[in-house]
């Protein structure tokens, strides 16, 4: 059964592996244990004491707190973006890209999207300012959620673990 | 775009203008010759073309993945230097601040780029509001019909052909249960 060392793990989330390993590991069967190291690396690249519990984002995580729930975090400044079961934009900040003007900021002209058929929608942390995702939508869209992950199903049924446990 | 008139011998045989270098300035934008016309629509129907006409269909770059501000600013000046961006869209989107190096390479000025960077972030908190504040913003321009209407006119659609994304859309905004964008 395939397995790699944590520190192979730890190269692959900081993009450091070459492309050959990569594309070793690619063409493998799948790791089983894959998630398990992947969640240590971001624990101790984090520092954290409370447990993180999924990545919703390159810069954004579930922990598991031992207060007040399931937050999302942010990666960089650790700013609190409220209760993992509600969207976590509602706790961000944003800012609109909805002018020619701030559309040519980022696209030379002629290769942007007319901003009254589709604006841009830029989510930023509050703590850090960190760009935590961008939202290309139509005016008047309600916020676009990514994905509401089941934690529990998730580590009870698929992985077989309790969440947290790790 | 229409009389550029590439009927010359030697623009027959030189390689046609494309969108080739900068993409604010290519190669066929900077042609002097000819009526040219631009369509921003990703749709082009039939229409008659003439000898020496061009038809250019030019794509744009694929999204990128997490904060520009975050990438290696090694990595970007590798980019730079592979013509895959320019310098001036380096400092402005990735906030990295290079020169270039005689042999074509690109160093990165580290004292620049981390000043750039602190620049930028700047710049995005004072642009940036609450999400609760910009719903507040953005509902009133619903109810006061502020969109254009092929915008209005899919939301019209999309209510009449679902009701349960016209059940969320109305919930999300708040909206009355006969409200018509």
């Amino acid at each position: 059964m395939t397995a790699y060392p944590k520190e192979t793990i730890a190269d692959l989330v900081e993009g450091r592996l070459p492309w050959r390993d990569l594309k070793a590991m690619m063409s493998a069967f799948k790791d089983p244990d894959r998630f398990v190291k992947y969640i240590q690396v971001l624990q101790e690249k984090l520092g954290w004491e409370d447990k993180v519990l999924l990545p919703l984002g390159p810069q954004l995580y579930i922990v598991q707190t031992s207060d007040s729930g399931r937050r999302v975090r942010c990666g960089t400044c650790a700013h609190d973006f409220g209760d993992a079961a509600e969207n976590w934009k509602w706790g961000a900040h944003v800012f609109v890209r909805d002018t020619v003007e701030a559309m040519q900021e980022i696209y030379p002209p002629g290769m942007h999207a007319d901003p009254q058929w589709m604006e841009l929608r830029e989510f930023l942390c509050p703590g850090c300012q960190t760009l935590l995702e961008i939202d290309p939508v139509p005016p008047g869209y309600p916020l676009v959620e990514d994905f509401r992950p089941d934690i529990d199903t998730f580590y009870r049924d698929w992985l077989g673990i309790e969440p947290g446990s790790i | 775009m229409h009389e550029v008139a590439l009927t010359e011998d030697e623009d027959l045989q030189a390689a046609y203008p494309v969108h080739d270098g900068d993409p604010s300035r290519g190669q066929l934008d900077e042609l002097p010759r000819g009526r040219h016309r631009r369509s921003d629509e990703s749709l082009m129907m039939p229409m008659p073309f003439e000898r020496g006409d061009v038809y250019l269909s030019v794509q744009r770059g694929g999204p990128g993945l997490g904060d520009p501000l975050a990438r290696d600013p090694v990595r970007v000046a590798e980019d730079i230097a592979a013509s895959r961006l320019s310098a001036d869209r380096a400092e402005t989107i990735y906030g990295v601040v290079a020169e270039e190096e005689t042999g074509g390479g690109w160093r990165v000025d580290a004292a620049a780029t981390q000043a750039a960077r602190q620049s930028i972030r700047d710049e995005r908190g004072r642009r940036a509001r609450p999400v609760r504040e910009w719903y507040a913003d953005e509902r009133r321009r619903l109810m006061d019909g502020g969109l254009i209407e092929p915008v209005a006119e899919m939301y019209r659609s999309s209510l009449a052909l679902s009701a349960r994304w016209g059940d969320e859309f109305k919930t999300f905004w708040d909206l009355p249960e006969d409200f018509q964008p």
